[in-house]
């Protein structure tokens, strides 16, 4: 189960991953190029996979279990690194593409820290 | 006969409490408290569902869209499903919290009845020795159960079963006034977590949506106008917050804020069980009437919400 620090963490990483899909929302509502909405699509599918990863942590009870998922969600916090540069190479808006990484970034560093 | 017994039990009574009218006042007061926490329960347990609802709706979609670009194999068409956010066991832990909040309404509802008979029906009682014993195994390990809220499951079901230690409404709605806190604390504090999870599934849709729909433009040129009309048709199915006409954008509210505004309703519900229950633990016959119609109007507007997310 996790500690008030680690609960606190695990929030505050759901609030960053929800404002980065916001503005991949955004990106996806000004685009009508199929390739470009395939791509943000499947950006976004990777960070509601994540955001409910963290959600389910959670509300987990079972100190082994939340270990477990613990381990899993630091395994695909390496791999949101490489997702950032992939997200500046789809979002046209570069402004919003470098605060969509930015937000992946922080979401990043905060499991790295559970 | 029956109002002549009816008349001396309240002329008894009634010197030791209230006149005859405010405690038969108060009697109606309890079970409108009754109903109006049965009605939150059907509302929190329809929010929770609707957390899995939303899960399973965007899989079902997202595995179709897939499937229909090359990266599955094979698509289904069951409508089952494996959600990612809160399992079917998670619910039912959560609904065992309900379930105490209810019961301990149920026990209510019996003192007030002023008789002797204060025990609860035979379901009742065994919902109670299942709650007991659940809370003295540390049976809700599914769920991060802080010590004090399986300390209020336990104090709750004991009254529940107890037929000699609370005689009257007053005492017992103070005495468990922290028990009932404690359990109605542990799930405000997770429904606003859940709306999150809500929100990010009807807009994985609507991404998801936009790709399938901007793809089939490539072969259906024209045609794709009633794939734009069938995709506002799955939103609008989805989310039950989007609006049934176009509406300008200023007005539309996104999922996120409807998500969690529904959630803040739902919470708002839960403090005003917890206030409801401080009335009639303090206050006097009028604040008891006034706290508990508050509870039964807004319990039901959060239990037709709550269930229009299930459609």
């Amino acid at each position: 189960m996790a500690d008030e620090a680690q609960k606190d963490t695990l929030l505050n990483t759901v609030a960053s991953i929800r404002a980065a899909e916001l503005l991949l929302l955004q990106a996806s509502r000004a685009s009508s190029d199929p390739v470009t909405l395939i791509k943000i699509n499947t950006e976004y599918s990777h960070l509601d996979s994540l955001l409910s990863q963290l959600l389910h942590a959670q509300a987990i009870a079972d100190d082994a279990d939340f270990a477990n998922a613990v381990t899993a969600l630091k395994q695909q916090a390496a791999g949101l690194q490489v997702e950032e540069d992939d997200i500046k190479k789809i979002v046209a808006n570069v402004a919003a593409a470098a605060e969509v990484a930015g937000y992946m970034a922080q979401a990043a560093s905060l499991i790295a820290t559970l | 006969m029956y109002w002549f017994r009816r008349g001396a039990a309240c002329a008894l009574i009634g010197m030791g409490l209230v006149g005859c009218s405010g405690l038969t006042q108060v009697q109606d007061s309890i079970s409108r408290f009754d109903q109006g926490t049965h009605s939150a329960s059907v509302a929190e347990t329809n929010f929770l569902r609707a957390v899995q609802t939303a899960d399973c709706t965007s899989q079902f979609y997202a595995n179709a869209s897939d499937w229909a670009i090359g990266s599955l194999v094979n698509f289904d068409i069951s409508g089952t499903c494996v959600p990612t956010i809160l399992d079917d066991k998670q619910v039912q832990t959560r609904q065992a919290l309900m379930d105490a909040v209810t019961l301990y309404a149920d026990k209510m509802v019996a003192l007030a009845t002023g008789d002797d008979n204060t025990a609860l029906d035979a379901n009742a009682q065994k919902l109670a020795g299942v709650l007991n014993s659940t809370a003295h195994q540390h049976g809700f390990q599914n769920l991060p159960v802080a010590a004090d809220v399986e300390a209020g499951i336990i104090a709750i079901s004991e009254m529940a079963l107890d037929q000699r230690r609370f005689s009257d409404v007053k005492t017992a709605a103070a005495k468990m006034d922290g028990s009932l806190g404690a359990v109605i604390g542990k799930l405000k504090a997770e429904n606003t977590n859940f709306a999150v999870g809500i929100a990010s599934k009807i807009d994985r849709l609507e991404t998801n949506l936009r790709a399938v729909v901007a793809g089939t433009h490539q072969d259906r040129r024209r045609m794709s106008f009633f794939d734009v009309v069938e995709a506002r048709r799955i939103m609008r199915s989805a989310n039950p917050f989007i609006p049934q006409t176009v509406i300008p954008s200023q007005n539309a509210a996104a999922p996120q804020d409807n998500a969690q505004s529904a959630a803040l309703q739902l919470n708002a519900v839960l403090d005003t069980v917890l206030a409801a229950n401080r009335a009639i633990a303090g206050a006097g016959t009028g604040g008891i009437v006034a706290a508990v119609n508050n509870l039964i109007v807004r319990a039901q507007d959060a239990q037709s919400v709550q269930a229009s997310l299930n459609k």
